[in-house]
């Protein structure tokens, strides 16, 4: 096809509408123009994430109770932190495995007293090993940070939730090793690195 | 006006409700829907809704420069879903089934589809209520509609629906490619 396709005519062929004539001459004119080409992908995107969305919207009620909580417990300015770690540009680290269920589903009685973590943001990757020392009730947990690129974590340790008051510290090896020993409870992990201080939110240890 | 989640969070910090409010409507649908689909009952859904949005609150500061919100409420609510789910059945004296071996940790792919669906949501919701409908209508409808037919619904000139419809494809497009 040498002259220009129509942009509805486009549509109408990523919706699927055109007849395999009209489709096949459609066809022709993407092969030679990408950014043609381009509009149509988009554009069947759209078509498949129309048709396949099922989400549901939630409650009224539940929306309003959401909305309440901002009233409730506004976010409040920390002023406990360090000036650096204020200044450190946040990256929040996602989990990627949790050995938990799966132990769970085995009925593995006991083992629950040991488990791992893995967390990553951007290049970063976090392993945790979490163990609890019966006699004391306290919590030992042994971690390793990892990149893509070579680095060193400046320091990491274990906050209040939401936080940025330190419970526990400790200076990582010389591998991104690096070993903390607290109470049980729900902490946040943060570590520096070069200029941005990773958080892994809501540990349960 | 369209602001970006990271202008909702740091107007959150900066003590405005109203943007908090956005940020709950915006996301409300991709957080309640997770904990339904993995077959949680209408009142572990509303826990795990909350839940999150608690989480959310808390971490506001931490999220300022998240370029990735969805993707990091889609991880956090699988999560708040599993342990709503552990904590139902231990109140029962049950166990977990194994169904839900792997549900604390979506796949990447999943991750992605419901991003993707998330940025289309948004993108639709922001254009008005006539193109909306001329894109699903488009869409949607199985058996495609007559331009007659369609210019009766909107109550607009027979001759303008294809046009507008293309100024409608283009409006998504840009939209889509600003989020």
């Amino acid at each position: 096809m040498s002259s220009s396709v129509p942009y509805e005519r486009l549509i109408a062929y990523a919706a699927g509408k055109l007849s395999p004539m009209e489709a096949g001459l459609v066809e022709a004119y993407l092969n030679a123009n990408p950014a043609a080409a381009a509009t149509v992908s988009r554009f069947r995107e759209v078509s498949h994430s129309l048709r396949t969305d099922d989400t549901v919207a939630p409650p009224a009620k539940a929306l309003a109770a959401a909305k309440q909580l901002y009233r409730e417990n506004p976010p409040k300015v920390v002023n406990t932190v360090a000036a650096w770690m204020q200044g450190l540009q946040r990256a929040l680290a996602t989990l990627i495995y949790d050995s938990r269920p799966q132990v769970a589903l085995a009925g593995f009685r006991g083992q629950g007293d040991r488990y791992q973590l893995a967390f990553e943001v951007d290049d970063i990757e976090i392993d945790l090993d979490v163990e609890s020392t019966t006699s004391s009730g306290k919590r030992n947990l042994m971690g390793q940070i990892s990149g893509v690129e070579r680095f060193r974590p400046d320091s990491v340790g274990l906050s209040k939730p939401g936080t940025l008051e330190l419970v526990a510290s400790a200076t990582p090896d010389d591998v991104g090793m690096f070993k903390l020993d607290v109470s049980g409870g729900t902490f946040d992990l943060l570590i520096g690195v070069d200029d941005r201080l990773v958080v892994v939110p809501n540990l349960e240890l | 006006m369209y602001r970006s989640d990271q202008e909702l969070v740091q107007a959150c910090l900066a003590g405005e409700a109203g943007a908090w409010d956005v940020l709950v409507e915006r996301y409300g649908r991709l957080v309640y829907s997770i904990p339904t689909r993995l077959g949680l009952g209408e009142s572990d859904a509303d826990d795990v809704f909350q839940s999150v949005m608690s989480i959310v609150l808390r971490y506001l500061p931490s999220l300022r420069d998240e370029a990735r919100l969805s993707a990091w409420l889609i991880r956090t609510t699988y999560r708040e879903s599993w342990r709503q789910a552990k904590e139902a059945k231990r109140r029962r004296g049950q166990t977990l089934d194994e169904s839900w071996a792997d549900s604390g940790t979506p796949t990447d792919t999943q991750v992605v589809r419901l991003e993707r669906q998330q940025q289309v949501r948004q993108a639709m919701d922001q254009l008005d209520e006539r193109c909306a409908r001329l894109i699903r209508a488009f869409f949607f409808d199985t058996t495609t509609a007559s331009y007659e037919e369609i210019a009766a619904e909107l109550g607009m000139p027979v001759g303008s629906v294809g046009p507008t419809r293309a100024r409608c494809f283009k409006k998504l497009e840009r939209l889509l490619s600003d989020i």
